[in-house]
């Protein structure tokens, strides 16, 4: 054993003991006893001050969270489980006919030959039989056939997470597939596959280059197909922390990107080869035109089929107009500035020409057609809709031919160089998947009211007319502008209304002075649209808005009356704010004199105001910020419709245990006046649990509910019926029927897993808004079962 | 999944989260991401419980599932850039390194190294496995393995003696 050894078992032994507590972790995951895709929202210490909370329908509770779902495949092979072969043999039944492929992987050679790797989507309700994935082939681009089975797994059946299988043709009938562990090569077209060998060494990453494939290993280590072998050749190309082997224009770029986090230039290099022989040429990808010491670091590279090279070039220390794009036309030998960089965490996807690309940022997928000087939203693409990082990137096979994956695993191309896209016609359903849980007793679809490319906001209901507040694409770079819906037939058909010219959404950056956050109706002409910095009025419907002065941290109509909370000094910012509550007549642009909510002065954000017929509560969290440990939530109560306010408390219960403070997380208020406050424990350990009081006179009492089936996940939405039908969001949306005492899953009664918005207009009728945006969920039944309607 | 898998996977996560929890803090050098990581193996692995509680070593297969894990989640084809305010101190910094406690000197490099490496040194010198078992944990082959210790080792000593 060498000094070194030694040492770096010692390093590891310590280090080790710094790992996270693993009880609290351990009761966690034992909680979720149940199959789940999304990960775990994960509370840990305090919640985020940027938390959109709002407030409620008409009369309902509903607190705006974030839900964070993943969805995450993987890239590489995963572990087989005992007993599972591979399933790399067609079984000899017929499998049922195909509703949709979910596509793994696709090549073109050209504009319209092209092979995709996919797996069958069963019929909902059929149990189709294991069956191995297969080879898809157009040839005019139109129409796909089925031509034979994959010999690899594209998803692990134990894991349900994607192969690393990639797939790649050099002409009409010779073609390579590979995952992880293994290498096939057709010569019918993808009809049947021989086994490449591989030896000990052996490549991780293959590539298209020339009228071959090509092989590199993690090292760098370049391989060449020869005689059914996949051989060494003996060529060491530079490698880096992060390498990508890709191909374009059959032509191979071995990337190496630099860890920025280093001192001193950062080059990207990559070695590119033109032809599949042995001549790998090293090139490194420049930032011109920046000073020495400027730390602007080419982060992205996309290579086009024309040979050109496209790289987005960022400043360390982000400062505006500092980012910009390159682009070479020489491959790589010199590179020119030829535009920006859309802001909100852009990164750069595809490249179709020295002038075409494609990238995405927080709004959405965003393409440029002259070299980045000006960026636009795609109108048929959405961010939602791309895969995770793992998924095959977008890829252009000519100047205008181009195809991506999406999160669906549907195939989209695009014949107009990134402009539009489409799904491909693979046959089949291939638009969505089924809702899991979704029940047969659901209403017949109802007409998709969106263009389904930007996020969700806010709903508001009045009676059978709601509003959508959503973003929108708005301008010729990145901004987001406001898109207002409305349906008046309880959301069976939408149709978009006037939004105000100069509204703006939030925004990577946060809240403009014209940004709004939430929709709020009186009567169905009367309306509010508001941010925290802007208040904008409607009389007529939505057809025409007005602006009124003053900011807006919550507003609520409800019996003939409004109130708006708002900070007492201008520009604040929570947290440290005071708030205040005005009022007025629905319509009216004359406020009252701004009364201080109940709390102490300062040190609070803003949570959320709810209503009900005679009361309304707003809720004030404490600013644990600085270490201020005992800095508990406030809850205000007004009876007089805001005019006055009285300081009921913190209504939680001090949580079991050492530094036993709880926090008020989400309050709701049932039609029957019942108050729900839902508790959890600042301090997160195994013990931590959602707890959930309740008051029946107005905030006066609370009684300590004893709920069973939430699990350790705090409570983040929650909407109330009544005093026996309330539903939660934890780490899904669960209801309970018998006052909070016990919880089921929403889903598994028609409901969605997750809800971003949530709220119930009666005692009986509620609405929730799947969080990824696809579907309004109603139940007419406090929350007992539930029906789908699809949105987007 | 079997009432029995059911009723065996929540004594398995109780007993097997703080070694899995260590093993990912010494992978990803961070603790919420290393939480994130155990989580996900779990959550992975649930749908199929009852597989995994008939291998013939189960820690092995849901280590082997977090490695596998651990390495995938690193490479991501689409590369997103890592903005900093201030640059941190360089390992070249010669008065840093002296200084540097000899234990932190060489979990710092650790954490430079590619993720296989890394995974493989933390196997090896954490959890003592030997070459196969590493190899199936990290589904590749034996000589892979000591290829990548090597490589590892190596590059530990070139960055200390730098």
């Amino acid at each position: 054993m060498n000094n070194l050894e030694t040492r770096l078992r010692d390093s590891l032994a310590a280090h080790a003991e710094d790992a996270p507590d693993a009880a609290a972790l351990a009761e966690r995951i034992v909680s979720a006893n149940q199959p789940v895709r999304a990960r775990w929202f994960r509370s840990r210490g305090w919640r985020t001050w940027a938390l959109p909370i709002v407030s409620a329908g008409a009369v309902a509770a509903v607190v705006a969270a974030v839900v964070a779902v993943t969805g995450d495949t993987q890239h590489r092979a995963q572990p087989q489980p005992p007993g599972l072969s591979s399933p790399v043999t067609p079984t000899g039944a017929p499998a049922p006919a195909a509703i949709g492929w979910k596509v793994s992987n696709v090549w073109f050679t050209d504009a319209t030959h092209g092979w995709a790797l996919a797996d069958r989507i069963c019929p909902v309700g059929a149990r189709c039989p294991i069956r191995p994935p297969v080879v898809l082939h157009t040839t005019a681009g139109s129409e796909w056939s089925e031509v034979g089975p994959a010999p690899i797994a594209l998803r692990d059946s134990m894991s349900d997470t994607a192969h690393g299988a990639g797939i790649g043709f050099v002409d009409g009938t010779t073609g390579y597939l590979w995952d992880e562990s293994h290498a096939y090569a057709t010569h019918d077209a993808g009809a049947h596959w021989a086994e490449i060998t591989l030896g000990e060494s052996r490549p991780n990453y293959y590539a298209i280059a020339g009228r071959t494939l090509v092989g590199v290993d993690e090292s760098g280590m370049v391989f060449s197909l020869s005689d059914k072998a996949m051989r060494p050749t003996g060529q060491q190309l530079g490698g880096s922390w992060h390498s990508v082997l890709e191909t374009a224009a059959s032509a191979a770029y071995w990337v190496h990107y630099p860890h920025l986090i280093s001192e001193g230039p950062a080059p990207t290099t990559f070695d590119w080869n033109p032809d599949g022989r042995e001549l790998w040429v090293s090139r490194t990808a420049e930032c011109p035109g920046t000073a020495p010491g400027a730390f602007i670091d080419p982060t992205a590279l996309a290579f086009a089929p024309d040979g050109s090279i496209v790289a987005t070039c960022y400043s360390r220390f982000a400062k505006p107009g500092d980012d910009f794009v390159t682009v070479s036309t020489d491959t790589g030998k010199t590179f020119t500035r030829t535009g920006n960089i859309p802001e909100g965490n852009f990164t750069l996807l595809a490249a179709a020409s020295a002038d075409v690309a494609i990238g995405e940022n927080a709004g959405g997928v965003l393409r440029t057609g002259d070299g980045g000087r000006t960026w636009h939203l795609v109108p048929t693409l959405d961010r939602a809709r791309l895969g995770p990082d793992n998924q095959p990137r977008p890829h252009f096979v000519t100047a205008k031919d181009g195809w991506l994956i999406d999160a669906y695993r549907k195939l989209w191309l695009t014949h107009d160089a990134g402009a539009t896209w489409a799904p491909a016609p693979l046959g089949g359903t291939t638009t969505a998947d089924p809702t899991p849980g979704a029940t047969t007793s659901a209403p017949p679809t109802a007409a998709a009211p969106t263009d389904g490319s930007m996020p969700i906001l806010d709903l508001t209901f009045v009676g059978k007319d709601a509003w959508m507040l959503e973003s929108r694409d708005c301008s010729q770079t990145y901004g987001l502008c406001v898109s207002i819906k409305h349906t008046s037939d309880g959301g069976t058909s939408w149709q978009t209304t006037t939004a105000p010219a100069d509204a703006h959404t939030m925004g990577s950056k946060g809240c403009s002075p014209n940004c709004v956050t939430n929709i709020r109706f009186a009567t169905d002409k009367i309306g509010y649209l508001f941010g925290p910095n802007t208040l904008y009025l409607t009389t007529d419907g939505a057809k025409s808005w007005t602006r009124l002065k003053g900011d807006v941290a919550a507003l609520e109509t409800l019996d003939g009356n409004v109130i708006r909370i708002v900070t007492t000094r201008v520009g604040c910012g929570a947290p440290g704010c005071t708030y205040a509550a005005q009022t007025a007549d629905p319509g009216s642009d004359k406020w009252s004199t701004a009364v201080p909510l109940a709390s102490p002065v300062g040190n609070n954000v803003f949570s959320v105001l709810v209503r009900t017929h005679g009361a309304a509560y707003a809720l004030e969290r404490g600013n644990p910020a600085g270490g201020a440990e005992n800095a508990k939530a406030v809850l205000s109560r007004s009876t007089d419709g805001g005019r006055s306010w009285t300081n009921l408390g913190e209504p939680c219960p001090p949580s079991p245990g050492p530094d036993g403070e709880a926090d008020t997380s989400a309050i709701a208020v049932g039609t029957d006046g019942t108050l729900f406050d839902a508790c959890y424990p600042r301090r997160v350990d195994s013990t931590a649990r959602s707890g959930l009081v309740v008051s029946t006179d107005r905030g006066a009492n609370f009684v300590n509910l004893s709920p069973s089936g939430l699990g350790p996940n705090e409570i983040l939405l929650m909407a109330a019926a009544d005093r026996q039908h309330v539903c939660v969001q934890t780490d899904a949306l669960h209801c309970s029927h018998d006052g909070g005492t016990s919880w089921q899953r929403a889903d598994r009664t028609g409901g969605p897993s997750q809800a971003s918005w949530l709220g119930f207009e009666s005692a009986t009728h509620g609405t929730a808004l799947a969080s990824d945006g696809t579907a309004l969920f109603t139940t007419d039944d406090g929350g007992t079962s539930w029906a789908r309607y699809p949105i987007r | 999944m079997t009432q029995t898998g059911a009723d065996e996977f929540a004594p398995f996560v109780r007993a097997h989260t703080a070694a899995l929890l260590r093993v990912a803090y010494l992978l990803t050098g961070d603790g919420a991401s290393a939480e994130d990581l155990v989580q996900e193996t779990f959550a992975r692995l649930f749908p199929r419980w009852d597989r995994v509680r008939q291998a013939d070593v189960p820690i092995a297969y849901v280590r082997r599932t977090l490695a596998n894990l651990f390495v995938n989640r690193s490479r991501s084809p689409s590369r997103r850039e890592v903005l900093v305010e201030f640059l941190p101190e360089g390992a070249v910094l010669a008065d840093a390194t002296a200084q540097a406690d000899d234990r932190d000197e060489l979990w710092e490099l650790l954490a430079h190294l590619p993720e296989r490496q890394r995974a493989v040194l933390v196997l090896r010198y954490f959890h003592d496995l030997p070459d196969d078992e590493i190899a199936a944990a990290l589904d590749c082959r034996p000589g892979t393995v000591r290829s990548l210790l090597s490589r590892g080792l190596a590059a530990l000593r070139e960055e200390a003696r730098t």
